[in-house]
């Protein structure tokens, strides 16, 4: 088993330096792999079995039987073959996800034949099989673990089919010039979050300090919908929300300070949580990384996407799958 | 990972449906408790895919299973060979059946299906059996393609359809094997008895023995013959075996088989080579025209010219024989001679009085088959119900009755000239059978078994006596069916005998010789093809040679190649006849520039519009253009076609026209 892993190993390896990395592929019999299953294997044991049995009962009827079955196993090739070939697969863009959580990478699919049953999953996922219809595209989406915060690479999509016999397992590796952005997973944890003039604010503050209400803004987008001033919106003023402050009535700075006990990616991981938790009530917050990286407080959903961003690449190596 | 995906629900109809196709031919060899409960879990499972019953409780199936297997043993131990097979493949598939669940299960089941069809051609190898094998292999393959689709609407056939080219695909590669493959002797010794009923000529011949023949239309061997000629009506004995003990009742058969320098020398003229093939008969006896010479199968030549094969014939068996016409004479040794004169002391004493009163007259042993045949000639009459005769039969024959079948002049015959001295034996075999016109051949058929008598004479060595012929020469000129085509004895086996129909309508029987002739090639080229597999390498590849092969393997690599190609070409979408003018214009335009192709979705107002942004010089005509087209390609009708022509031609003689080269 150890063996097969390693030589599959090297097989992927082989392919990757075969066909470099590219947004669109064609399934050519050079990059198209073929080989027996052990269904086809146990086919072939039962035909030498009519195939004895004729010999000795001297049955020409059951030669034929084993040779028809010989000659449907040399013909399954064929069509397992054809039940790949031809597809152009490209991949498309993906959305940013958390660390932890299923990137889900889209594929554009054509195909000029129809195709029964073929299966697309990322290296040692599970697989899911889809139909593709004859002369028209299909977007599929098929997940991969975001593992590494940064940005990471798509793994080697493996595309195979069995149809129609299964005696054959017709499969190919398809490297892709694709990355997903992986945020830093939120984990909630309280603790003092410096306030922009430098004093602390309490986490229990913040929740009281909602009911503060302090001024309308213009409505952005990605503003919580929730705090939008309906009243005014109803005189004709226009959209507008609701600020509210904490007791400081300061906005708030995330800093890399605030749990000095913690390794980076723990650290990076509650301010991910800090990030989503401030967007969602609508405080402004600012972004201090050991002062590496500045971002001045602000609200919306372009800014929450920002700071995710620095959050990820910050002091991220890319990682790439072999 | 694979093997464990569910099955989809029409998958396991198309199983159930395979495994009842191919189990069905055995039903009639298997134990009836079998049958019952694989109909009964047939049942049973299509109304859990059906939904209408849910899964049987894990106490029932294990009880099953351990019911099945006792059973299985219990009948297997039984049973004679291969019905013991069946009863293990069927109870097999039927147990898995309860466990039906995931692919992998699908495909043991498949697996077992395959081999199933296969033996079930043990049992049978008819035409129609043939046939059936194809649609149940058919079926198998189309369940199998069903357990790697989806359930879709409009999916329910398409298992049969995929599974059906892919067979025919396959059948050239087929064939090649079936024709080339080596065909090898058994490689072990096996038994099987297969309820071949014993039919045929006895070893032991008594009065009504041949007659009971006669009511029997069952085939007794077919033959063909070099030339495609059969010989003349009278040469049509067909030799079998000979009868030399007589014990006063019954007549043995002669078991004696020939040492090597009694083989007579024979004339080349006469030679007559022909092929034979044998129905099954449970018995060793092989058939053979008159005198045979030698035959190509092993077998043991006997004393008295008959061959012995080695073990009963439990199948159809083919073989090539030569015989000649005339015979050399042969000497007879002191043993032989003493054995064909032997008789039983006492019995018939009005016979024996008879041919001592001839030898006293002055008869010498030479007129005495010319005295008895006139005997029979003048007062006796040939008849298929000569009534039973009991105790001194043969003066009860000769004196009282007068009236018999074959067996009975052949055997009165063989006992007078015993009486007067001369060497004789009975001889067991068939005259006639039916020439098939449509395929050259002759078929002979049980009714005509008969009996004729063999003397011997010290210039002639042995010579053929049939006091048939002197009795009744119409036996021997006339088929059998109508001579006794109205005798109520005649072929009574079959409730509705077609050989008496035909009598009536001719045409029916046109039809049974053309399918009987249909079957013969059947039996002659598939089912014994490994007799002829080996001349017919010969005479049509005349030798394997390596030119030979590549040429062999060069067809197959065309087949595969057509397969291939068919499989990956593209199907072309059929253009409405305006988009052709779209595809025309985007093509010549390619030429010029790749940018100015339609590009896949682009609607024409799109790309008129896109094309004017390159060309404003003829804005307005692409524009008109892309409207014209979209009045006639969606509102046929209200748009006067020729108008339509007349701006796409002038379009296209402008799109010709070099300023649109140099355009970006």
């Amino acid at each position: 088993m150890k063996l097969w892993s390693r030589l599959n190993a090297r097989f992927r390896q082989w392919v990757l330096a075969r066909h470099p990395r590219e947004k669109e592929t064609i399934l050519t019999q050079k990059r198209i792999y073929i080989l027996p299953t052990g269904a086809g294997v146990a086919f072939l044991v039962v035909s030498l079995l009519v195939l004895l049995l004729a010999i000795n009962y001297e049955n020409n009827l059951a030669y034929a039987v084993c040779f028809t079955m010989l000659s449907l196993f040399m013909t399954a090739i064929v069509h397992t073959y054809a039940n790949l070939s031809g597809l152009q697969v490209e991949v498309l863009s993906v959305s940013p996800v958390f660390k932890g959580d299923q990137a889900l990478f889209r594929f554009r699919l054509y195909s000029p034949r129809v195709l029964t049953q073929v299966s697309f999953g990322f290296d040692q996922q599970k697989a899911q099989a889809w139909d593709i219809p004859a002369g028209s595209n299909l977007v599929i989406e098929v997940p991969l673990l975001a593992e590494h915060r940064g940005w990471q690479e798509i793994a080697l999509l493996r595309v195979s089919s069995l149809y129609p016999l299964g005696f054959f397992k017709t499969w190919s590796w398809l490297a892709f010039d694709q990355s997903v952005l992986v945020y830093p997973s939120p984990v909630k944890e309280d603790g003092e979050l410096q306030a922009a003039g430098g004093s602390v604010m309490e986490p229990q503050a913040l929740s009281k300090g909602q009911e503060d209400f302090q001024e309308l803004k213009a409505y952005g987008f990605g503003m919580p919908i929730n705090r939008i001033a309906w009243k005014v919106f109803a005189k004709g003023q226009g959209l507008h929300v609701k600020s509210y402050t904490g007791e400081t009535g300061e906005d708030v700075w995330l800093s890399l300070n605030i749990w000095p006990n913690l390794g980076l990616e723990a650290r990076l991981s509650r301010l991910s949580y800090w990030v989503l938790e401030l967007s969602r009530k609508g405080i402004p917050f600012g972004l201090n990384l050991n002062d590496e990286i500045l971002m001045g407080p602000d609200i919306g959903e372009n800014h929450k996407l920002d700071v995710l961003k620095a959050l990820a690449l910050y002091r991220s190596e890319p990682q790439t799958h072999d | 990972m694979t093997s464990s995906v569910a099955l989809p629900p029409a998958s396991r109809l198309w199983l159930l449906m395979m495994l009842l196709g191919v189990c069905a031919p055995h039903f009639s060899v298997i134990p009836t408790w079998l049958m019952l409960l694989t109909a009964g879990v047939l049942v049973w499972s299509t109304a859990t895919v059906l939904g209408k019953v849910t899964g049987i409780p894990r106490w029932l199936k294990w009880g099953l299973v351990v019911g099945v297997i006792i059973g299985v043993f219990l009948s297997a131990t039984r049973a004679k060979g291969l019905e013991g097979l069946s009863t293990l493949l069927v109870a097999g598939a039927v147990l898995k059946l309860l466990e039906l669940n995931t692919r992998r299960d699908g495909w043991v089941l498949v697996l077992v299906a395959c081999f199933i069809a296969a033996v079930g051609f043990l049992f049978n190898q008819s035409l129609l059996a043939a046939i059936y094998g194809i649609l149940s292999l058919w079926v198998i393959f189309a369940a199998l393609i069903s357990m790697h689709q989806t359930d879709k609407l409009g999916n329910d056939l398409k298992p049969l359809q995929k599974s059906g080219v892919m067979l025919l695909q396959s059948t050239p590669f087929m064939l090649v094997l079936f024709f080339l493959f080596p065909r090898l002797g058994p490689l072990w010794n096996v038994q099987y008895k297969n309820n071949v009923a014993q039919t045929g000529l006895s070893e032991m011949m008594e009065p009504g023995r041949v007659s009971e023949l006669a009511r029997s239309e069952k085939i007794a061997f077919r033959a063909s013959f070099e030339g495609n000629k059969p010989p003349a009506l009278e040469e049509r004995y067909w030799r079998v075996m000979t009868y030399s003990d007589f014990d006063g009742s019954r007549w043995l058969v002669d078991e004696e088989p020939a040492s090597n320098d009694t083989m007579p020398v024979i004339k080349p003229s006469t030679q007559i080579n022909y092929q034979v093939i044998a129905e099954a008969s449970a018995r060793e006896w092989l058939f053979t025209l008159d005198y045979p010479q030698s035959i190509k199968i092993s077998a043991v030549k006997q004393a008295d010219g008959t061959f012995r094969a080695l073990s009963p014939l439990m199948e159809r068996v083919s073989y090539s024989a030569t015989s000649v016409i005339q015979r050399a004479p042969e000497a007879l040794t002191a043993f032989q001679r003493n054995k064909y004169l032997a008789l039983p002391s006492r019995g018939n004493p009005r016979t024996r009085a008879l041919v001592s009163s001839w030898l006293q007259q002055g008869v010498t042993q030479a007129a005495i088959v010319d005295t008895l045949f006139n005997l029979y000639r003048q007062k006796f009459s040939y008849t298929l119900s000569p009534g039973t005769l009991a105790g001194e039969r043969i003066d009860q024959f000769l004196f009282d009755s007068q009236q018999g079948f074959c067996e009975h002049f052949a055997e009165s015959s063989v006992y007078i000239l015993r009486l007067a001295g001369v060497p004789a034996r009975l001889v067991g075999g068939y005259l006639g059978g039916e020439w098939n016109p449509f395929e050259n051949y002759l078929q002979v058929r049980q009714y005509e078994a008969h009996a004729w008598a063999e003397a011997w004479f010290p210039d002639q060595g042995w010579v053929r006596l049939d006091p048939t012929a002197a009795v009744a020469p119409e036996r021997i000129l006339q088929p059998f069916d109508e001579l006794f085509g109205d005798a109520p004895e005649f072929a009574t086996e079959t409730a509705f005998s077609l050989i008496n129909l035909e009598s009536n309508v001719q045409w029916i029987g046109q039809l049974r010789l053309r399918y009987e002739a249909l079957n013969y090639q059947w039996h002659r080229w598939v089912l014994g093809y490994h007799h002829q597999q080996n001349n017919l390498i010969q005479d049509w590849l005349g030798g394997i040679s390596v030119l030979k092969m590549l040429m062999v393997l060069g067809s197959i690599a065309l087949v595969l190649g057509a397969v291939i190609w068919w499989l990956l070409r593209t199907p072309r979408v059929a253009l409405h006849v305006l988009d052709e003018d779209i595809e025309v214009l985007s093509r010549r335009l390619g030429r010029f520039n790749k940018s100015l192709e339609r590009q896949t979705g682009e609607t024409v107002m799109h790309y008129a519009q896109r094309l004017s942004e390159s060309f404003p010089e003829t804005q307005s005509l692409f524009l008109r253009w892309a409207k014209a087209f979209q009045a006639q390609r969606y509102a046929p009708g209200r748009y006067p076609a020729s108008e339509y022509r007349l701006i796409y031609n002038q379009l296209a003689r402008e799109i010709k026209h070099k300023k649109y080269r140099a355009k970006p």
